[in-house]
């Protein structure tokens, strides 16, 4: 089954080769494959996604693909080579999220939404929210880019207000 | 366990606004995806969202997920919390409440709630949101009468509970406990009787996994009619179960102290991880004679077992006493000590018992032990003496130990070594050495030496290099520190008489 591959097209017209196992992380992809609505020489149009962001969805699909490759092959993985394996993917990931910008997480995001991929939803989000926890909330304005379009006085109504989370 | 409150901050006033040209993305974001972000942040974070703009003043209310932390000083901070949040359906709801007092004083004055009216009270709004995880972790000192709502237990939707009840509470159901979709259950520090145990099983048709970690009251755990629970995990010291009946489970953790405690059934385990607290020797004594090769003849199916450094002892101290030790059908051995004396003729016993074994880890680390003087005295009072391993340095004594391991079995494919507390670079080189030189004795089998930190800081690319059947790794890993990562570059790997040579050629810092 792994080697079976399918064809993907992102909404600027660049076409993808992935395989079918890695494209299954995504579940509208494995529920299309499933009612067998993907024609073997023709390209799944994902309107919703760019090509650059489908080349990094690609690039996160194959990693675990490969990873859960490894699990069958050692078919008996110690505790320890499994923390190992799992350290592996988590620098990866880290390293993975370290290098695209903010605007770039955010349409990755989108787009893991959109091609139903939870795996990478909870990466990005985990990411994000890591970096909304333990600033200020100007510090947040300023890393997002968010316009704060309260005035002075509304803001220190709803301060008060949630006084309690505050404290 | 982390605790959120200590992340408390004083905010300043705004001062300018971020005047940066790019686009507000976040923002722009669907509603149920700033949920899902929020809910990986503790709730009193989510909520300091709040402030940042109008779009965000909300938005922390329908976050599917609640985390508090509590005492009985900001009590109302968790009142207020659950007033204002909307969600209708929660993901998870984890809340840590520890009070000394039986009063809790919300500020202003004006109410004041005994304790378990907050404590009932927020345990009903967690169940009226349905939430598939619960994790309640509660201190209520000096009063042991606090009673759950009868609905607590009888919940449909959780599927993960994590209960902490700091031994202060007993659980007693007073009708049908009702889980249906309950997986995974771990008690910590619960009082359990007998017959809430019996009810809370009964009420659990689908659990896969238990933990019950230093639980008390209980004293016979019957697990025969939990056909789906594969998973048991233990930890017993000074209470807790002295019998187990767990025919279905097939991985089973068992850390015990001083009290005996029989494993009655568990005939289908197929994994184990065996160990015994740190004992006073006197407790000891009593407790090798009930129970230690008992436990050992129970694992008639165990595939892959994993021992402590004590329990090594135990096993050497049955052997002195000429205790039968049965034939084990253990594929896979995992060895969690250091090495001394008094671990190996247990160690020789179990190897020799041990006619399939394929695959055995020597994991050296830092672990507790009972003193060698103790066994010493006890040997010595028998009679008994052995010389192995006297005063060997570092990577002599490893290498004896390699040596001794090979020596008792005659199956094995590979042995891992994987030290913990490392070596120097010289002294690792010195030991890659002394187990090449030994590999060349037993051809079978490929040795793996593992250290995992190399001099303090960075570690680790692997390279293997293949000698014929032997093999002798040596692995550097990377670890990201501090968002600094740190590269190790090695001169490439030369064969000097048969022996592989690695050095650190580089070492590099990027930030």
């Amino acid at each position: 089954m792994s080697s079976n591959m399918i064809m993907l097209k992102s909404s600027d017209g660049a076409s993808f080769e992935i395989e079918e196992a890695a494209a299954r992380k995504s579940k509208i992809i494995a529920n299309m494959i499933e009612v067998e609505c993907v024609d073997e020489d023709k390209a799944i149009p994902l309107q919703n996604v760019t090509g650059n962001i489908l080349a990094l969805v690609i690039e996160y699909c194959n990693k675990h693909i490969v990873d859960d490759d490894d699990d069958v092959a050692t078919e008996e993985a110690s505790e320890e080579e499994e923390e190992a394996k799992k350290k592996k993917v988590d620098d990866w990931e880290a390293e993975f999220m370290n290098s695209m910008s903010l605007e770039t997480m955010f349409e990755l995001l989108l787009a893991a939404n959109y091609l139903n991929i939870k795996s990478l939803i909870d990466l990005v989000c985990q990411t994000i929210a890591n970096n909304i926890k333990d600033k200020t909330p100007e510090e947040v304005r300023k890393i997002f880019s968010i316009e704060n379009d309260f005035t002075p006085e509304e803001e220190e109504e709803i301060r008060k207000e949630n006084a309690w989370a505050f404290g | 366990m982390i605790f959120y409150g200590r992340q408390r901050r004083i905010l300043v006033a705004p001062s300018a606004m971020a005047d940066g040209p790019s686009l507000d993305f976040i923002s722009s974001l669907p509603d149920e995806i700033l949920h899902h972000i929020l809910s990986f942040l503790p709730t009193n974070l989510a909520i300091q969202t709040c402030v940042l703009s109008k779009r965000w003043r909300h938005i922390w209310r329908n976050t599917p997920s609640i985390s508090l932390e509590c005492n009985e000083f900001c009590a109302h901070k968790v009142h207020k919390t659950l007033k204002y949040h909307k969600a209708r359906k929660l993901l998870s709801f984890r809340l840590d409440f520890h009070f000394d007092s039986d009063l809790i004083d919300f500020p202003g004055g004006t109410v004041t709630h005994h304790r378990y009216f907050a404590a009932d009270a927020w345990i009903k709004f967690a169940l009226s949101r349905h939430p598939e995880n619960l994790s309640l972790d509660f201190c209520l000192s000096n009063y042991k009468k606090y009673m759950f709502p009868d609905k607590f237990y009888a919940t449909s939707s959780i599927k993960r509970l994590h209960l902490a009840l700091n031994n202060c509470t007993t659980l007693i159901p007073r009708s049908k406990v009702f889980w249906p979709s309950l997986k995974h259950l771990c008690l910590d520090r619960c009082n359990i009787p007998d017959e809430s145990a019996a009810k809370i099983l009964s009420g659990c048709p689908v659990l896969e996994s238990l933990t019950l970690t230093l639980c008390s009251v209980l004293v016979r755990l019957d697990l025969a009619k939990s056909i789906h629970l594969k998973r048991l995990e233990i930890d017993l010291k000074y209470s807790g179960p002295k019998e187990i009946v767990a025919p279905h489970v097939q991985y089973l953790r068992l850390k015990t102290y001083s009290r005996p405690c029989s494993l009655v059934d568990i005939s289908s385990v197929t994994e184990a991880k065996l160990d015994i607290y740190y004992v006073e020797f006197a407790k000891m004594d009593y407790f090798l004679y009930m129970m230690d090769l008992k436990i050992v003849a129970k694992l008639q199916n165990t595939e892959k077992l994993t021992l402590g450094a004590i329990f090594l002892q135990a096993l050497t101290l049955a052997e002195f006493r000429g205790v039968p030790f049965p034939m084990l059908k253990i594929t896979s051995l995992t060895l969690e000590t250091k090495i001394f004396r008094y671990i190996v003729p247990g160690i020789a016993r179990l190897l020799q018992n041990s006619h399939g074994l394929k695959k055995l880890t020597l994991h050296l680390m830092k672990c507790e032990a009972i003193e060698e003087m103790y066994l010493h005295s006890y040997s010595d009072s028998r009679g008994l003496e052995f010389g192995i391993f006297p005063t060997s340095r570092e990577p002599k004594l490893i290498a004896l130990f390699i040596e001794f391991l090979l020596g008792n079995t005659k199956t094995l494919e590979t042995l891992v070594v994987r030290l913990e507390n490392n070596l120097d670079a010289t002294k690792f080189e010195e030991l890659l050495q002394m187990a090449q030189t030994i590999s060349h004795n037993y051809n079978d089998v490929s040795i793996l030496v593992k250290q995992n930190t190399y001099p303090k800081d960075f570690v680790h690319e692997s390279r293997i290099q293949n000698l014929g059947k032997t093999s002798v790794a040596f692995v550097i890993s990377q670890i990201l520190r501090k968002k600094r990562l740190y590269l190790v570059l090695l001169r490439s790997t030369s064969l000097l008489g048969g022996t592989l040579i690695c050095k650190v050629e580089q070492v590099l810092f990027l930030d």
